[in-house]
């Protein structure tokens, strides 16, 4: 489904697999909490990634997960509780890491980033890149403060995230 | 090998054998086919769910492109001793990990009955993530195991089939003896009966269909011994009535073939018992009046087929020796249930016995005739005889009679005399006398007359016919008897034609016929009681040629019984002593000499009415020759 980031393709091709990362998490990931996909849409909200944004916007035009469907958006660091899956793009400092995660998990929301302390800082996913290759890795701790479970499918795939505790 | 040859017992066996022995195949045939298949899918189902399973479990691999991970889920397949080969491939049919080295053999089924342990089975399963193939799985597994599985369960399969079919084989040998033995033992039996034992019975042990066959059987050994008894006894029955039979009896078959005969037929005809079974019957019998153009046998079988009996035709039964014995031959067609001629039924009666005895009684008969002739001849010639007897008795008594005239005519010539003497005496005397004298003379010529009538009757003599007035005869007849029919107060009324021509007859003898017819008509009116008016009428005529007697008394007459005996000698109706029974015998004798006839009729006064007529004189015969004639 998603082709491998290749090095002709350039960033762009990073920012596309990045975008449909972010996409397929919804299929892997369950919130406890129901009352977070009540209003029947996903919200993805992306900060200072536009092209992964614009990727993710066509990507999701029209798309359905679970009955749901995926709404792209951009939040206030105060607003996250709004969206379900919160992309934070770039190798962003700590302080930055933490001023949008607030220190740690944030309740129902699937936390995302590049940047290298990301989990340690309270998020799930963080991608990173080996041998060409967008890896990503998820901190289980955080997953279940947040209250979201992920699949174990998920877990698997994700390279030695498993116990990759802060 | 001819199936209608082998035995029930063996037939049995070898079909429910057969039977067994080709179901326990096909079972163990069809269970290996179906295990087989039932292996195979068992396979294939197992693959498509490790398939499944691993394409579910991978869907994440694919998704995030995780070849390491996608290769660490195919490393699982390692536990499958089967699993040849793996592969997951992206949508775009890139592959994300292997396990194993890919065969490229076909993949496809062999036809055999074990797969070979080389044979593939592929089997590919789609990689789905919300409902969206993002990939596929593929597996290749060989057989080897199934192979192997397959081979063991067929030996098992055949071990058992074998020792099943033994089985059934032993089982069927078993039930074969079973079930057929009380069958054996009743082929036994009626093998019996057929030689004639009819007491034997088939012994009866079970309550089941052989049971009851055999009841059956008993009982219809029972009912034949009984109607075997009934034909023994209606045979012999029928065997006896045939032996006694006194008639030849043939029974035929339709062409006439002699189907059966009786001993009576084979006495007759001289063959042996057997001997004549199955010959055509027309060797030995032949028809009597049939015309020569006729097939007999076409004419019998017709005659059969046109009236369904033959009676009392005329057949020659011919015997052994070739002697031809007259038949009445009766027969009758016998018909089966559809009316077909099925034979013929016949009795011949000999009527040698009968011939002989109509021969016998023809012979007794001509026998009779000629008795009967001798005894009218011997009758004849004793009326000869007594008349020869008679006539000697007569010539005596003329001769007596001529004696007594002779010796009365001397006295009464001399009282003559002397009464004429004596009447010349009283013409010349007393006168006193005289009437008497004259009576005496008178009766002294009556007396000569009468003495000279006896004279001419009782001398011996010839048939002498003269001319004679027809008169006289008779008038010479009536003076001879007027004193007698005076004292019989017999009227005598004379009726005579005037000019009669004369006859040319003995005198004499017709006298003596006149004598007889008054002498019968004076015993006739005598026999009537208290009678006062005694009349004979003396009737002659003359018609033509014919001068015609006719003496007719009133008497009672010739009852008509005996009219016609009459002129027999020796019959007489009179008392015994009173009549010869010749008088009218001579009669007819002496009337049949002058060429003339005397009948009987009875008279217009009931009385009898004689009629004699002779010929005129000069009209009989110029033949006749007078014959002699003692009186």
């Amino acid at each position: 489904m998603i082709t491998a980031g290749r090095a002709d393709d350039g960033s762009r091709l990073e920012d596309r697999v990045r975008a449909a990362f972010l996409f397929n998490f919804t299929h892997f990931v369950v919130w406890q909490d129901p009352a977070r996909v009540e209003p029947g849409s996903i919200v993805v909200a992306v900060e200072g990634g536009g092209a992964v944004e614009a990727v993710l916007r066509q990507m999701t035009d029209g798309e359905r997960v679970g009955g749901a469907s995926v709404r792209v958006t951009r939040l206030d660091p105060g607003a996250l509780d709004r969206c379900h899956i919160f992309y934070l793009a770039g190798e962003r400092d700590r302080e930055t890491v933490a001023r949008w995660l607030g220190g740690e998990p944030r309740s129902g929301v699937l936390t995302v980033g590049d940047a290298p302390e990301f989990l340690k800082l309270g998020g799930i996913i963080r991608f990173y890149v080996s041998g060409g290759r967008i890896r990503f890795e998820v901190s289980l701790e955080n997953a279940r403060r947040a209250g979201i479970k992920l699949s174990s499918k998920l877990i698997q795939v994700s390279q030695a995230g498993g116990g990759s505790d802060p | 090998m001819n199936l209608q040859r082998i035995s029930l017992r063996r037939k049995v066996f070898w079909t429910s054998a057969g039977i067994s022995l080709l179901l326990v195949l096909a079972i163990s045939a069809a269970s290996f086919v179906h295990d087989a298949e039932s292996y195979h899918r068992s396979l294939k189902q197992e693959l498509t769910l490790v398939a499944e399973l691993l394409g579910q479990t991978s869907t994440a691999a694919v998704t995030f492109n995780d070849d390491a991970t996608a290769r660490e889920l195919l490393g699982y397949l390692r536990v499958h001793e089967s699993i040849r080969y793996a592969e997951i491939r992206d949508r775009s049919g890139h592959v994300l990990a292997t396990f194993g080295a890919r065969t490229l053999a076909n993949p496809e089924r062999s036809a055999g009955w074990i797969p070979s342990p080389d044979e593939l089975i592929e089997v590919t399963h789609p990689i789905v993530l919300e409902g969206k193939v993002i990939g596929e799985l593929m597996l290749q597994a060989d057989l080897q195991r199934l192979h192997h599985q397959l081979r063991e369960y067929l030996t098992a399969l055949i071990l058992l089939g074998g020792l099943g079919g033994l089985l059934a084989v032993l089982l069927s040998g078993w039930s074969t003896a079973a079930v057929l033995r009380p069958i054996a033992e009743m082929v036994a039996v009626t093998q019996e009966i057929a030689q004639g034992d009819l007491d034997r019975r088939v012994q009866v042990l079970t309550r089941d269909e052989i049971g009851t066959l055999g009841n059956s059987f008993n009982e219809m050994v029972e009912k034949m011994q009984a109607s075997t008894q009934e034909i023994i006894t209606t045979r012999d029955y029928v065997d006896k009535v045939l032996t006694s039979m006194g008639d030849p009896l043939f029974v035929l078959t339709p062409r006439l073939e002699i189907r059966r005969t009786n001993p009576a037929a084979m006495r007759l005809l001289g063959w042996a018992e057997g001997e004549l079974t199955g010959r055509d019957f027309l060797e030995v019998a032949s028809l009597g009046l049939v015309e020569p153009s006729l097939d007999p046998r076409k004419s019998l079988l017709d005659r059969l087929e046109r009236e369904g009996s033959i009676n009392d035709l005329e057949l020659f039964l011919v015997t052994r020796e070739g002697e031809r014995i007259p038949t009445s031959f009766n027969g009758a067609a016998m018909r089966d249930a559809s009316g077909r001629l099925e034979g013929v039924v016949g009795v011949a009666r000999s009527m040698r016995e009968i011939r002989r005895l109509i021969a016998e009684a023809a012979a007794a008969q001509a026998h009779r005739e000629k008795a009967s002739e001798l005894q009218r001849t011997y009758d004849e010639l004793r009326a000869t005889h007594a008349q020869l007897i008679h006539a000697e008795k007569l010539a005596g008594l003329g001769q007596l009679g001529a004696g007594i005239a002779h010796e009365l005519n001397q006295p009464t010539t001399a009282i003559q005399t002397l009464a004429q003497v004596m009447l010349a005496d009283s013409r010349s005397g007393t006168g006193d006398h005289k009437v008497e004298i004259e009576r005496i003379i008178a009766a002294t010529h009556r007396m000569s007359r009468i003495i000279d009538n006896i004279r001419v009757f009782s001398r011996e003599s010839h048939f002498d016919p003269h001319p004679v007035s027809p008169e006289t005869p008779l008038e010479n007849a009536l003076m001879l008897l007027s004193e007698q029919l005076r004292l019989h107060e017999i009227e005598i009324v004379r009726r005579y034609a005037p000019g009669l021509p004369k006859i040319h007859a003995d005198e004499i003898l017709l006298q003596q016929v006149f004598l007889n017819l008054f002498s019968n008509a004076r015993d006739a009116l005598d026999a009537v009681v208290g009678r006062s008016d005694k009349i004979i009428v003396l009737a002659i005529a003359l018609e033509g040629e014919t001068v015609v007697y006719r003496l007719e008394d009133n008497g009672p007459g010739v009852p008509p019984e005996f009219r016609a005996r009459i002129f027999d000698p020796f019959f007489t109706t009179k008392p015994p002593g009173k009549g010869t029974g010749l008088g009218l015998s001579l009669s007819y004798g002496i009337v049949k000499e002058h060429e003339g006839e005397i009948g009987y009729h009875p008279g217009a006064e009931g009385g009898a009415c004689f009629e004699i007529r002779l010929p005129v004189a000069g009209r009989q015969s110029l033949s006749h020759v007078p014959q002699e004639r003692s009186r």
